[in-house]
């Protein structure tokens, strides 16, 4: 089933930035503040619709994103219920 | 209008209070002030249950809460009446913002970028929305250049919330063809919108 | 004597505890001696302390007490002991001795303070039990409850953290007493529906908790202040299970459900809400605020909530049906641990 849309979270405001210079003219993108429920990354997030998913998928398999270190969530629903499940980023 | 005054009084006094104005006057909206949620969170119940509908402003230990009849354009009017109908105390959930700058804060630009448009996308997904958000000077390349943000103006456009753009700033930074939401304003109408505002945002 | 007794107190019954929240903050840093005897502490918030004497005997101590939510004092007096007898009962015991507490204004008629305890001797009385004492102060707000010691055997101690997947959830009395007592309060709750909550509040879990001890029983607690949707989770959390509450099936006094919908729901039931938050999980597919209203509702002086063997839940639940003067009904069943303590369905 395809969620909602993704979410990227990271670890650093810094990797999140550095995801958004690899990102730009490859994918588009919503920056958005990482929802409270998820714990354990710092506070920006990119934000990817599920269209995007083929594309969003070759990018994370291909390691173009490694050095950022990003975890990939799925998202359904919208706002103050929205409910995240995070990926298994395994290699092909 | 009729107001109810029940701060200071604990539940179910307030709700008791409020069911008795109602039923004394009929078809006519209430105002109930109260000082606590959970008085808050009972009034609303109460509206439901006779088939009305509630609007809260303010908070603990100054709420407001405002209950008209079914009556749709009695709750349109009463809502764009509400500054009226609410004690000074009781409205400080309206609030404007305001940007002369087309980042947040000082500091890394690139940063101020990414926090610009998380603020935006945080006000889409409140429901406790400005009244209006207002650009100057650097602020007005947000409603034209940047493509995330003018995404969430239009979301906020949509919701009633009022996007204004300094027709001069536009001018002097040459994007005048380039605004993708909201109005041209003036410094006129700002300057009035933020004195007519209980609390103004500048980030 | 019968002018307003609950106009002396903002909040009473069970609604007028210290939030589970609140609570919880002050017990953190708090630790306390331990002690191989002591067989139930403070750890699984149960209902009452039970200490080891000796091979025979297990010790039961409870100390309950809160302001009126009924004017007629000998009715609050009989309905605040009924109370802090209950603990007794949730651990499987006996009461033998109790101590009356007394807050009380001194320059309020001494004949209402009387007519409370009076009451309160009534259902001692009843529940086998003597006053051995008390303790007075003077104090604008009326309260009044007792220490309660009652005995066990050690085969016969029920806690409220056995309970084990399988089992089915017995309640033997109706939910809405803060509903209804805020409705008194507010002098508009209707005459039935207030015989009706001050007879379960009135009601000794005694035959309850005699019953019981027929039947395969893992797990037993009183329902209080934390309302049943707070004393089921504490019951599954201690348990290390998961309960799930069958909130159509659950026996509700008269009249609550137009009350709640019209807004009269006691804070008690939103700060049990926003406590347990974290720890239940709402499945019911309509009107669900309302039913949450109604699960997180504080009770004084609740009835018995049984975990007990599924084999034996039809027996009990239709002996309880024919012997209790309360409504008693199965709410639930225990399953395997999952996410939450508690799901409502």
């Amino acid at each position: 089933m395809t969620p909602d849309c993704y979410l990227l979270s990271f670890r650093s405001a810094h990797d999140a930035m550095k995801a958004q210079t690899i990102l730009d003219g490859k994918l588009a993108y919503l920056v958005v503040p990482t929802p409270r429920s998820l714990s354990g990354s710092c506070g920006i997030s990119l934000k990817i619709a599920a269209q995007c998913e083929d594309a969003l998928m070759k990018l994370l398999r291909s390691g173009t994103l490694d050095v950022c270190g990003p975890r990939c969530w799925t998202v359904e629903g919208s706002g103050p219920f929205a409910e995240y499940e995070e990926m298994k980023l395994d290699a092909d | 209008m009729n107001t109810v005054n029940a701060l200071g009084l604990a539940c179910p006094t307030p709700v008791i209070m409020a069911k008795k104005e109602i039923e004394e006057h009929p078809g006519e909206a209430v105002t109930v002030l109260v000082d606590n949620e959970v008085a808050r969170h009972n009034l609303e119940k109460l509206a439901a249950s006779l088939g009305m509908s509630a609007a809260a402003s303010g908070q603990e230990p100054n709420i407001a809460v405002l209950i008209v009849p079914p009556d749709s354009d009695e709750a349109v009017r009463a809502g764009q009446t509400e500054c009226e109908l609410m004690p000074a105390s009781a409205m400080s959930d309206d609030y404007v913002v305001f940007f002369g700058k087309d980042i947040v804060g000082e500091g890394d630009r690139e940063l101020g970028t990414n926090l610009v448009r998380m603020f935006f996308y945080s006000l889409t997904e409140t429901d406790k929305l400005p009244t209006a958000i207002m650009f100057m000077n650097a602020g007005v390349k947000l409603p034209t250049l940047d493509d995330q943000v003018v995404e969430h103006l239009k979301v906020l456009a949509s919701r009633g919330v009022r996007i204004l753009s300094c027709g001069a700033c536009l001018d002097f930074y040459k994007l005048k063809d380039q605004l993708k939401v909201g109005e041209v304003s003036n410094m006129y109408e700002i300057a009035q919108t933020i004195i007519n505002s209980p609390k103004e945002v500048t980030l | 004597m019968n002018d307003k007794l609950t106009r002396l107190a903002p909040n009473g019954g069970c609604a007028a505890k210290i939030g589970p929240g609140t609570l919880a903050r002050v017990l953190r840093d708090l630790h306390f001696t331990k002690n191989d005897r002591l067989i139930v502490g403070t750890e699984t918030s149960d209902d009452a302390g039970a200490y080891l004497l000796n091979d025979d005997t297990v010790l039961l101590q409870t100390v309950d007490f809160f302001p009126p939510m009924v004017d007629d004092p000998y009715t609050f007096g009989q309905i605040a002991a009924v109370n802090a007898l209950s603990d007794v009962y949730a651990m499987g015991g006996k009461p033998l001795t109790v101590l009356n507490i007394v807050c009380f204004p001194q320059n309020e008629p001494g004949d209402m303070l009387r007519e409370i305890l009076r009451g309160g001797a009534s259902k001692i009385e009843e529940a086998g039990a003597v006053v051995a004492g008390g303790h007075s102060i003077d104090d604008p707000v009326p309260k009044y409850g007792l220490a309660v010691t009652g005995i066990v055997t050690p085969d016969r101690l029920r806690v409220n953290s056995a309970a084990k997947p399988g089992d089915r959830l017995i309640l033997t009395k109706p939910v809405g007493t803060g509903i209804l007592t805020s409705a008194i309060r507010g002098g508009i709750c209707p005459p039935e529906a207030e015989q009706a909550a001050i007879k379960s509040m009135t009601t000794l879990n005694a035959k309850a908790a005699q019953i019981l001890e027929d039947y395969e029983v893992h797990a037993v607690t009183d329902v209080t202040g934390f309302s049943l949707g707070g004393h089921s989770i504490e019951l599954a959390s201690g348990s290390g299970v998961t309960a799930v509450i069958d909130t159509k099936s659950v026996p509700l006094l008269p009249d609550i459900i137009p009350l709640a919908q019209m807004g009269i729901v006691p804070g008690g039931a939103y700060r049990n809400r926003d406590f347990f938050a974290s720890r239940y999980y709402d499945d019911t597919t309509e009107d669900s605020v309302l039913m949450m209203d109604l699960m997180f509702d504080p009770q004084t002086s609740g009835g018995l909530l049984i975990s007990v063997a599924d084999h034996d839940a039809d027996a009990m639940i239709s002996r309880m049906k024919r012997e209790l003067a309360t409504d008693c009904a199965i709410v639930g069943r225990i399953e395997e641990a999952g996410d939450v303590s508690l799901i409502f369905i």
